[in-house]
């Protein structure tokens, strides 16, 4: 086992504030333990909400490089996930916004068709019919559908990530679903039988 | 369509929607933020950070705020379709100019043109031929070293003296026409530069951010401009300027700026 490992063995075993303190004392050992047990769930949510996996690499970078930037302001009020996954939405909704509107100018620019503008007839099938309607829902509502049902986070926890109290994510998401179930009302049910 | 069948389909969403892909480049990430955070391995890990890095994620399009709209004119000069009016526009243009010339002296980035943002285009260019690695990280490294070395502030500093000139020439290209090609080709390398430094430890500064928040606003709606602009065009501009007092931060910062290279 190289020594790197042994530390990481090592490291493993105690608690989150002192592997935060390691990592604010220069310690990379203590800040890939501290990354490897939030960034799997960090990036998935990234992929999740981007859709893009070069774009939730960068996405979930970011976060950790912003949340180790900023370490020394953790005060530990919340959980350190409660704060990383706060950094993660904030970076995504940020990084999104500025993909969206690049996006938009250069279809503008050639004067191509815009984003998103298929013809709902060309819906395959109920899967991909339910995934253009996800991708509809505004940015707050797709995230806590994303959040809550695809992911299995809590409200408490959507709710934090969003910055929003626990009742607005759960009437969100229940906003969100009626949505969802209009986009779908006129396919039969046994299509996806 | 049943709750439960609605139930069913969410169910098959979560494991067909945007699937991340497995194993997930997590090695990967890890070493672009080890390096950001902690330097190069094998570099002291005694507690020596390398400060806050830079990120460039993408070129992006319009700046993400729209002009403040019903507020007092800051000027009460207007665009009317065919000529800048209204006098106490240029008299706040001489009072930054004034204010410019005293602070820095505006000419030295005059003469130097556009040289910031091609000098940083081409130390990412000139990285990427050294490097060989992929642009994003190309693009991680050039921010990392123009932060690490301190020229970002020799940056900043040129990039505000530039933009001042720019907005300075601004009514007068426009009310000559001759709001060319070039010009505006300009504004758009400003930009660029805007985006850089928005991403960099420049940006840690919440004023000097909001600042450059709002110049990247303008400078993408210079950028846009187009030979045939209407005045809706040129309203954002003017609305963006008078509505988040672009003009007076600017001088505010290009102010503060010159005395701390002082």
């Amino acid at each position: 086992m190289t020594r790197v490992a042994i530390a990481r063995e090592q490291s493993r075993r105690v608690d989150e504030p002192t592997l935060i303190a390691r990592v604010l004392a220069g310690d990379r050992v203590a800040g890939r333990e501290l990354y490897d047990a939030h960034a799997p769930r960090v990036y998935r949510l990234t992929f999740r909400l981007a859709g893009d996996a070069e774009l939730a690499q960068e996405f979930t970078q970011e976060t950790f490089i912003r949340a180790f930037g900023q370490l020394a302001r953790f005060r530990g009020d919340a959980a350190f996930s409660t704060w990383i996954h706060r950094i993660a939405v904030s970076v995504t909704f940020n990084g999104m916004r500025k993909v969206k509107r690049f996006r938009e100018r250069e279809a503008d620019l050639t004067e191509a068709a815009p984003l998103g503008a298929m013809p709902r007839d060309a819906d395959p099938d109920l899967r991909a019919r339910l995934a253009d309607a996800i991708d509809a829902l505004p940015e707050a509502y797709r995230t806590t559908v994303v959040m809550h049902d695809m992911e299995g986070y809590t409200h408490a926890e959507i709710a934090s990530a969003l910055g929003v109290p626990e009742g607005t994510c759960k009437s969100r998401l229940s906003w969100a679903r009626a949505r969802l179930r209009e986009a779908l009302a006129d396919f039969r049910d046994n299509v996806m039988e | 369509m049943t709750d439960d069948r609605f139930d069913d389909l969410m169910r098959d969403a979560a494991r067909s929607y945007r699937v991340p892909p497995e194993p997930a480049p997590l090695d990967a990430i890890w070493a672009e933020v080890e390096q950001a955070h902690f330097g190069a391995p094998g570099a002291r890990t005694d507690g020596g950070t390398t400060g806050t890095p830079v990120r460039v994620l993408h070129p992006v399009g319009t700046g993400d705020r729209m002009p403040a709209r019903g507020r007092t004119p800051w000027t009460g000069s207007a665009w009317t379709g065919g000529a800048w009016t209204g006098g106490s526009w240029m008299r706040t243009v001489a009072g930054l100019a004034a204010g410019l010339l005293l602070g820095l002296g505006i000419g030295r980035y005059s003469a130097r043109g556009v040289a910031g943002p091609h000098a940083v285009a081409d130390a990412s260019r000139a990285a990427a031929r050294v490097s060989g690695r992929t642009p994003a990280a190309d693009r991680l490294v050039i921010a990392r070293a123009v932060a690490s070395s301190g020229p970002y502030t020799v940056a900043t500093t040129e990039y505000l003296g530039q933009t001042a000139a720019l907005l300075l020439a601004l009514p007068e290209e426009l009310r000559t026409g001759r709001a060319d090609r070039q010009f505006i080709a300009q504004a758009g390398d400003l930009l660029s530069t805007t985006r850089l430094l928005i991403d960099s430890p420049a940006s840690a500064d919440p004023e000097l951010h909001s600042l450059l928040s709002d110049l990247e606003l303008v400078l993408a709606q210079i950028a846009r401009l187009r030979a045939t602009r209407g005045s809706a065009e040129l309203d954002l501009i003017t609305g963006t300027l008078e509505g988040r007092d672009v003009i007076l931060r600017l001088r505010s910062a290009v102010a503060d700026m010159s005395s701390s290279d002082n």
